[in-house]
Parts: C-alpha cells; sequence; structure tokens
C-alpha cells in the first residue's frame, strides 16, 4: 500500500535477515512540516547484572579506558563495528555512546535506608531506585512515591497524540524468582497520582498492539483513503459509545469502585483522543512503517530435565524476543520521528530474567543464571544483547533526519540502565557478587543539551539516577530526580 | 491496614495459622457470619478468554498475547493488583475488533449469535432482538429498553457521538456491520469487562448491600467456571430464588457438572500450590500435565470422593513416556492409563513430577527451595525472607560433598529459627529428583569437583513440631493429619472468590468460619462449593472503602 512518495526501506540487513517477520520496512510518505524540533527521551532498562559471580573483580560493562577512544569489552561489541559472538553486525554507535561506570547505590537496614537507598535484599529492589531517585525498602508503598523519569519526561516536553509510550520486550515472566516474589510485574514506569499512591503502568509486550496504536490511524494517500477513513470513523464511533456507556455506569457504583473505573474511562478517553489527534505523515523521515504482522506466539517456561538441570534447545522462555524487541525499537525510533511521543519507558527484560540465552545469543543457560553459574563470556554476550537494542536505537536516530535536515539524535537522549553491578552483596555479606549495587553501569546517547559522546567516565560511587538527571537535563528538565541531585559532568 | 504480610515481623514463630484474629475493621452481620469487603474486579485475561467463547463461541483464546500480564497472588484476579493502563485498553479494543471480524466471517456462528435472518439492511427488529439478547448475556443482567435504543439507534450522527448499528449499517450497507458494531461496543463495555456489583442497600448494616439474582449468578459462575454466566444460568437469575443459599447450591452443583468447572479446579490447584508455571512445554512437560489432570478429574469429578484423595490416591495416570521415567509399570496405549504405584512413599499429588519441580535448581533438587514451596504454598506457613548474611541464588557454602552435611550449617545459631521449618521437608523429598523419578543417591553436579552421586539419600525428612516422614505420601499424610493442607486449601478458596491475595484480619476470620462449616474429617469438592454459596455473605457486598 502506498501512502505517498517513495519507497526506502531503513536499517536493513542489520542481523535480521534471517527472521520469520520482517522489521518495519517503511514506505515514506509527504505531509507538514514543523520547525523546532522537539526533545525526546528514553529510558531503557535491563533485568540483568553486569557481572558474574563467577569473575571476580570483572565489571564486563566498564572498558579499562577512561575518556574518548575507550576499549569496546565484550558486552559491549554491539556499539563498535565488529560481529556480536552470535553473528551479530554492531551498530558502529561507540561515537555517540558514553559509559558511565562506578555506579553505586547505596543500601541500609530498614528503617535506615540512605536517600535513593535500597535493602539489603537485591532483586525487585534496584530498579524504582534508578528511574525515581528515591529509597525503598522490600515492601512498595513503605516510602514517598514518585514518577518515574520517563513519566516525568513525558510530562514535561509537551503534548503528543501518544503522550508516552511504555514497552516490554520479554513477553511474559515465564517463571517466579527464587525468591518467590515473582507475582509482581515490575512495571518500570511509574506514575504519582494526586493521592499520593503510585500507578504502575502496564507495558505493551504485542508488537502488533504497538504498532496498532501508533499507526492504524495513519490515511493512506492512495484507492485505499476512502474506505481507510471509513474505518478509522467507525473506531472512532464505537470509542464515542464505550465512553458514554462507561460515564453512566460509574454513578452507579460505590466509591472505590468508581476510582477504578473512572481512570478506565480515562484511558478510553486518551485512546479517542489519540485517534482524533492522528496526524497525517509528515515531510522527511516521517513515514508509516510495514505491519510487523502476528505476534510470535509466547512460549511456555523452561524444560527442565532430571536433576533439575534444564534445557534451553527448546524455545521455552522464550517468544522470539529478539525480534519483538528489534520490531518496537524501530517503532520507538519511528514514534519519536513522528512526534507521536517525546518520552519512552522500554523494559528490555524483566528483573533476575529467567530469557533463554541459548536462544539470544547461543549461551545454554538462562540470562540470569549467566550472572551466577556463567563464564564472563556467557555473561558478557547476555549484556551484549541487551546492549545490542539500545545501539539500534541510537544508530536508527542518528541516521535519520529531522524536517529541518538536523539529525534525530540531536534532540533525543537515551539511556540504558541495568538491575546490578559487581562488588558487595549485603544480602549474602559476599564481596565480588553480581548480586551487587555497587559498579554498576549505565550507557547514554544522544547529543541534546550539550551531550557528549563517544567517553567513558568512572565515577566515584555516583547513584545510577545521577546519570539519568543527567539525561533529563540535556533535554531541559531539573538536573535532579527524586532525592538525587546532579548531573555526571564529564557527560556534557 | 492490617496486613498478612506484618506477619513476617513475628519471625518463625512455628505456628501453622491465620494472622491472629483481633476484632475485625468490618463488624460481622448481624448472624455473626463474617462479611470480608470486596473491591469491582476485571476479567483476567483467562477469564477473558473463557467469557468470549460463552458468549459468542469465539475459541481464539487472543487474550494472552494483548491484554497485560495479570499478575499472580497466587490466583490471577487480584483486583489490588488492576490498574487501567492505555495497554490494557487498547488491547482490549484490539481484541474486540478481532473477535467481530471472526464472527462476521463465520456466518453459521454468525447467524446463531444475532438469531434472527434480516429482511434487509434496516431490519432493526432483528438488530433490536440481537441487541437485548446480547447485552443480557455479555452484561449479566437484563437489557434496559434504553440499552437496545441505545446500541440500535445510537446518540447521533455527529463526530464524537455514537451513530448506532442501524446508521451503521447504513454507512457500509451491511447489516452485520451495525452487528459487528455492537459486538465490539459490547466486549469494550465496562459493565462486560468487570465484575460490577451494585445491589441494594442492606437496611441492618453500613457499607452492605444484598446482590440481585443476575449479580449472584455471576458469583457463581466466576467462583466455579471463571467465567462469565452461560444463558442456562441466566434463565435461572431471571426465575428468581438465588437469594436463598440452598437455590444457590442447587444451581452450583449443577454447574460443577460442566467442563468449565474441572477446568476451573485444575487450574485452581496449580495456582494455588505453584506449579502453574513450572511445567514445560515438551513431551514429558505435558505428559505431567495430563497426569495432574488427570487425578484432579478423577478425585473430584468422577469419584466425586474426599477432597484430601487428592494427596493420598495410590494410582495414577501416565503414559509411557511418564511411566519410564518414574520407573512404574508402562500402561497399554498411547493415551495412558492407570498405574498403582510401586512404593509406600508415592501418593497423590505431591509424587506428580508437575510438583516436586519445586526446588530444582543449581543442577540438582534444593531442600530449601523444595520446602519453602511445600510451607509457604501448601501449609500457608508465613516464613520470613532469610537475614542479611544469606546468598539465596545458591546452597550453603560449604566443603562437604553430600546435602545433609552441606545443609547442617542451617541447624544451628539463628538460621535454625526459619531452617528448622524448611530443610526437614525438602530432606523427607530428597528421594525424588525434579521430575519425581525415584532416587537411591544424589545426582552428580558436573560443575563441582566432587562426585555427588556416591552420596547416599537416606530420605528420612520431618515437620517441626508435627512428626517425620518419607516421602510425597508421608508428607501429605502429616499435612492432612496436622489440618495445614485443609485450613490452606480453604484459604485459598476464599481469596479465589473474593479476589484478593492480600489477607486481611476480616478475612482471616471468614477464612476459620469457612472452614468450620465443612464437615469434619474429609469432605468433598462439593461441600466445600456447598459451604461457599450457601454463606450469607454469598449474596452480599460489603464495599472496600
Amino acid at each position: 500500500m502506498a501512502y505517498g512518495l517513495t519507497r526506502r526501506s531503513l536499517l536493513r540487513g542489520l542481523g535480521t535477515a534471517a527472521l520469520a517477520l520482517p522489521v518495519l520496512e517503511l514506505t515514506r510518505s509527504k505531509g507538514s512540516a514543523a520547525n523546532g524540533r522537539p526533545n525526546r527521551f528514553v529510558l531503557l532498562y535491563a533485568g540483568i547484572s553486569t557481572s558474574t559471580d563467577r569473575a571476580p573483580g570483572q565489571v564486563l560493562l566498564r572498558p579499562e579506558r577512561t575518556g574518548t577512544g575507550y576499549d569496546l569489552p565484550r558486552a559491549l561489541t554491539p556499539l563498535g563495528s565488529g560481529t556480536t559472538a552470535w553473528g551479530q553486525p554492531g551498530y558502529d554507535v561507540q561515537d555517540e555512546v558514553s559509559v558511565v561506570s562506578g555506579l553505586t547505590i547505596p543500601w541500609g537496614a530498614d528503617g535506615a535506608i540512605p536517600p535513593g537507598g535500597k535493602s539489603v535484599h537485591f532483586h525487585y529492589n534496584t530498579a524504582e531506585q534508578q528511574t525515581t531517585g528515591m529509597r525503598r525498602g522490600d515492601n512498595r508503598g513503605s516510602g514517598p512515591a514518585a514518577s518515574s523519569a520517563d513519566v516525568i519526561a513525558a510530562d514535561a516536553l509537551g503534548e503528543t497524540t501518544q503522550g508516552h509510550l511504555s514497552y516490554r520486550v520479554q513477553a511474559a515472566r515465564y517463571i517466579s524468582g527464587s525468591n518467590s516474589s515473582g507475582g509482581g510485574l515490575d512495571a518500570l514506569s511509574l506514575r504519582r497520582r494526586a493521592d499520593g499512591s503510585l500507578q504502575s503502568i502496564d507495558a505493551t509486550t504485542s508488537p502488533r498492539l504497538a504498532y496498532r496504536s501508533l499507526f492504524s490511524g495513519f490515511v493512506p494517500m492512495d484507492e485505499g483513503r476512502e474506505e481507510a477513513l471509513r474505518r478509522l470513523r467507525q473506531r472512532r464511533d464505537i470509542l464515542a459509545a464505550v465512553r458514554s456507556r462507561t460515564s453512566s455506569l460509574i454513578p452507579r457504583l460505590g466509591m472505590s469502585d468508581q476510582r477504578r473505573i473512572q481512570q478506565h474511562l480515562e484511558e478510553l478517553n486518551r485512546l479517542e483522543g489519540r485517534l482524533a489527534m492522528m496526524p497525517e505523515p509528515g515531510m522527511g523521515a516521517c513515514v508509516v512503517p510495514t505491519d510487523p504482522g502476528e505476534d510470535p506466539p509466547i512460549a511456555d517456561g523452561h524444560n527442565t530435565l532430571e536433576n533439575g538441570n534444564v534445557d534451553y534447545t527448546p524455545s521455552r522462555a522464550w517468544s522470539e524476543e529478539t525480534l519483538r524487541g528489534e520490531t518496537m525499537i524501530d517503532m520507538v525510533r519511528m514514534a519519536l520521528t513522528c512526534d507521536l511521543a517525546r518520552s519512552v519507558g522500554f523494559r528490555i527484560s524483566l528483573d533476575q530474567t529467567f530469557l533463554n540465552a541459548q536462544q539470544a545469543v547461543g549461551v545454554a543457560n538462562d540470562m540470569h543464571n549467566t550472572t551466577h553459574s556463567g563464564t564472563a563470556d556467557d555473561c558478557s554476550d547476555a549484556l551484549a544483547w541487551h546492549v545490542s537494542f539500545f545501539a539500534r536505537l541510537v544508530a536508527g536516530l542518528r541516521d535519520t533526519e529531522e524536517v529541518d535536515g538536523s539529525s534525530l539524535l540531536d534532540h533525543t537522549t537515551v539511556v540504558l540502565l541495568f538491575e546490578g553491578g559487581h562488588g558487595h552483596d549485603p544480602e549474602g555479606v559476599q564481596d565480588n557478587r553480581a548480586h551487587s549495587t555497587e559498579n554498576m553501569s549505565a550507557l547514554i546517547a544522544g547529543r541534546v543539551g550539550g551531550l557528549q559522546g563517544g567517553r567513558h567516565i568512572a565515577t566515584d560511587r555516583a547513584h545510577p539516577a545521577r546519570v539519568v538527571a543527567s539525561a533529563l537535563s540535556a533535554v531541559g528538565l531539573e538536573d535532579s530526580l527524586g532525592e538525587i541531585s546532579g548531573r555526571i559532568d564529564g557527560l556534557f | 491496614m492490617w496486613r498478612w504480610t506484618m506477619v513476617c515481623v513475628l519471625g518463625c514463630s512455628g505456628v501453622i495459622a491465620d494472622p491472629p484474629v483481633d476484632p475485625p475493621d468490618d463488624p460481622p452481620l448481624p448472624s455473626g457470619e463474617v462479611l470480608t469487603p470486596n473491591g469491582i474486579t476485571r476479567l483476567s485475561a483467562l477469564e477473558y478468554d473463557r467469557s468470549v467463547a460463552i458468549l459468542i463461541g469465539d475459541d481464539a483464546r487472543a487474550a494472552r498475547a494483548l491484554l497485560p500480564e495479570d499478575a499472580r497472588t497466587p490466583f490471577d484476579n487480584d483486583y489490588e493488583t488492576q490498574d487501567p493502563s492505555q495497554a490494557l485498553v487498547e488491547g482490549e479494543e484490539l481484541l474486540a475488533v478481532e473477535a467481530a471480524e471472526r464472527l462476521l466471517e463465520d456466518t453459521p456462528r454468525r447467524d446463531e449469535v444475532v438469531g434472527c435472518t434480516p429482511t434487509g439492511v434496516d431490519d432493526a427488529t432483528c438488530m433490536r432482538s440481537f441487541a437485548r439478547r446480547l447485552v443480557r448475556n455479555a452484561f449479566r443482567r437484563e437489557a434496559t429498553d434504553e440499552d437496545v435504543a441505545f446500541l440500535v439507534d445510537g446518540e447521533g450522527p455527529e463526530l464524537g457521538q455514537w451513530p448506532g448499528a442501524m446508521r451503521m449499517a447504513a454507512t457500509f450497507d451491511d447489516f452485520y456491520e451495525g452487528v459487528s458494531g455492537i459486538v465490539q461496543v459490547v466486549l469494550m463495555d465496562p459493565e462486560f469487562l468487570y465484575r460490577v456489583e451494585v445491589g441494594t442497600p442492606d437496611p441492618d448494616t453500613a457499607n452492605v448491600y444484598r446482590l440481585n439474582d443476575y449479580e449472584i449468578a455471576t458469583r457463581l459462575a466466576f467462583f466455579l467456571w471463571g467465567a462469565i454466566p452461560d444463558e442456562a444460568l441466566l434463565d435461572r437469575a431471571q426465575a428468581g430464588g438465588l437469594q436463598d443459599p440452598e437455590a444457590r447450591a442447587t444451581e452450583a452443583m449443577r454447574m460443577l457438572d460442566q467442563p468449565l468447572a474441572r477446568e476451573r479446579f485444575v487450574l485452581f490447584h496449580a495456582m494455588w500450590l505453584g506449579y502453574e508455571k513450572l511445567l514445560a512445554g515438551d513431551e514429558l512437560g505435558t505428559a505431567m500435565r495430563a497426569e495432574t489432570r488427570m487425578l484432579m478429574e478423577q478425585v473430584l469429578f468422577e469419584e466425586a470422593g474426599p477432597w484430601q484423595d487428592l494427596f493420598t490416591y495410590d494410582r495414577t495416570h501416565v503414559n509411557a513416556l511418564l511411566a519410564e521415567n518414574y520407573g512404574l509399570p508402562v500402561p497399554a496405549g498411547e493415551e495412558g492409563g492407570w498405574v498403582a504405584y510401586d512404593m509406600d512413599e508415592r501418593r497423590g499429588l505431591f509424587s506428580h513430577g508437575s510438583f516436586l519441580a519445586h526446588g530444582a535448581r543449581n543442577g540438582d533438587t534444593s531442600p530449601v527451595f523444595r520446602g519453602l514451596a511445600v510451607q509457604t504454598r501448601a501449609f500457608c506457613r508465613t516464613i520470613p525472607p532469610p537475614p542479611p548474611g544469606v546468598n539465596t541464588d545458591e546452597g550453603p557454602q560449604s566443603e562437604a560433598l553430600c546435602k545433609p552435611e552441606r545443609y547442617s550449617a542451617h541447624s544451628g545459631g539463628r538460621c535454625a529459627d526459619c531452617h528448622q521449618h524448611i530443610d526437614g521437608v525438602g530432606f523427607g523429598l530428597e528421594n525424588f529428583d525434579a521430575t519425581g523419578a525415584f532416587r537411591t543417591h544424589e545426582s552428580d553436579n558436573p560443575e563441582t569437583e566432587g562426585d555427588e552421586s556416591t552420596c547416599a539419600i537416606d530420605g528420612e525428612g520431618y515437620l517441626q513440631d508435627v512428626g517425620s516422614f518419607r516421602g510425597p505420601a508421608g508428607l501429605a499424610a502429616l499435612g492432612l493429619e496436622s489440618g495445614a493442607l485443609r485450613h490452606c486449601f480453604v484459604n485459598h478458596v476464599h481469596r479465589l472468590v473474593v479476589g484478593r491475595g492480600d489477607v486481611r484480619r476480616v478475612d482471616a476470620e471468614a477464612i476459620v468460619q469457612l472452614e468450620a462449616r465443612l464437615p469434619e474429617g474429609e469432605f468433598t469438592l462439593s461441600d466445600v462449593v456447598r459451604a461457599v454459596v450457601t454463606s450469607e455473605g454469598f449474596g452480599l457486598r460489603r464495599e472496600d472503602l
């Protein structure tokens, strides 16, 4: 289906040719131009530590050299021009990416948790500190709540059709965590409501649904236009009916039930609003991607053999996450290009991720256990798999031309955070452990607000939220996040 | 508000119990029965799929891929975890659009759902009869004239107004486009997506409402089927009488005969005991699923015998693959068959590979994780998380080769406070590997230097303050004799019915009352269902303020 001018495709041949579904194939369109490009903010998160217990003293996401021209350890291969261990070409974005190492989330006993700090327990206890900058004990709600940085940025960077995107690559939890706290769903994006309570924002895990949300309202310019307009009108008509019926239901409910359905109504209103605001494809690189089609099926959990060993050969705990992630990353890029959203929360994997590393990178283990029983190379490859999504987005932003001729990366910052680092584990009271929030690393890219790429900055126990605060500062917001203040000066 | 989790601070007191029963926040009913509050509950993905199947015969089961994953606490219907979101609303919209598309493509099903043959694109009479029936079935209440007029005639032709099914049919010059519009609106309507309970205020008790017959029928359906009522149940509600506890029980017994009830209680036990996500989809895992499902169906439905038989049954249904894995005689035929257990240590559900997958880790079985699973899942014990100084990803750090010596570090000092309740349970299951196969020696861990297969397993376990045992059969016997299994089962039935994972003080008292309504000693699934649905509270709603 033609949407306008010429067809072209971006980012092809980047290691995805053999996959069953097409990477987003792009069709260029014309439309109205806009000047004064807005700033954009993307927060990615990986539910894995940056070391393995089997390699004491090795921080796998810390280059040896600091400053510019840093070396690329195996876990950072996707930033370079070489090929990863599992055969994926790098994205050649090292000049755009700065590595911040030596980061630390402080900890303390319950009741004595320092600002931005955590309890001694590790899993499920490190994401919120990094994304909100607030301290948190074992029980959510035990301390003051705050919105995550992506939600803060979405509110501050100006209204768009989507407002904010929340995506997750890992399609399902698969199995629960070893500490039996795996019932929750680890929302990355959090919103502090007016009443002080915290809303966990569900992530979209279906690429098909993400595509529909972003692009199905675009109307083609050719002979299909009339039918498409009719179908779009039909969607809006149906939503109008649902809105009316929901509104009339609310007064019949009890007070607490009213709050829930009122929130449901607000989401319906936002969806209706998105369809009403759906812009025509714009000038430049804003184009409607090819529909990714059906989602890969969601797999079951691991295949446990006798003796408790796991066979990683079948596609268990694996729902084609590489393909899902690449498709979602490309959609994020196009959503930013078309200014459908200016802020994105993007969780690659759940905390303590049990994703099948055999399927992802050819290591016969699950991703989590590469940080315990895996070799340094095994764990590096699991980390590199996460880094590759970050690198793909940075490359895509760099290569996308805005309507004013600038690069999209000139107006964007992208941060990648990790669940843990390497060092002292206050839970196990051991050193050189992956269950540690010492020696954490973060990646940051983008040229907005004076950010400089291509550097390795070794900090002395800076809080990782300061990397996020740096990104917020770069897009024009305060250089603080929650209880943590101050950007990482070396990034500017 | 008082929270169950607060009991953790009490440490490992060794008491198998719900939280201490203090005066409840919510006063009891005049009859003395405790009524726990509940809030509006959204259909889980599983419930959505089953409900669409009942409503319009759509078996696509598409919700898992498109709705946000439901938390398990341990059930999937916990209203306190349900926050509306963009991902939710967009998923629901796409589900509705595609369910309508599938309906229109399947002419026989479409005609059955519509229920009349339109005389033309403008046949408003047919559209109204279809709308009336769909609203009733989807919203679990009588359709009003306003409902029908709204859906068929709409609000108006302007943008931002619902045009109604007749205008939609006219726009596309197709009667069934109007049908599609109604289906989509109804599937996205909160009255379908949520379990809306209103009722009428009870004159005797503040914040308490008497549910109408349709609302009670809906409670029955979600309890017993995990889905909306079918037309027969709605007809029963329309006829009235479900306010009467005995009438509810009669209806519930009819519902237990439906296949959906079997699916419901198979899944109930899997979520409760935590093996829902342990099972793989490979051939052995599939065989284990079948084994456990067959036990549930045999005990709870075919024999309708004591629920306790789930844990004492002396036969199991296996195919050749699973029989060989267990070392049992291989039954004839591909489908497998019932085989008698070959040893006293094996009995019932705890002997199944599906349950014994608990605690598989680090290339072996962990007595700690198995013990934890049994105590926290099956016996409702609250075990606090380990204190600082414990790495839960590894077994105890010890030079010793064999597990009893390695885990002996847990038997002294402060570790013993909790581990006396944990490790002994796991060691009593050590003769059975992570797939349920019998072994006399530990499995060699190739990642260690020593050969663990030289370590003989003695298989003796203990349940602190209760007694010692050998194997799954002995563990089950202690769980039954001590009352822990019975109590924990009732605890979870209550949580399923209320739709809340968090056990408050008032829930704890309600659980005690529910248990007291069961026959002493053995009881059947029917007894449990009867006890739930004949309670006064089953016909009442207390608002969760």
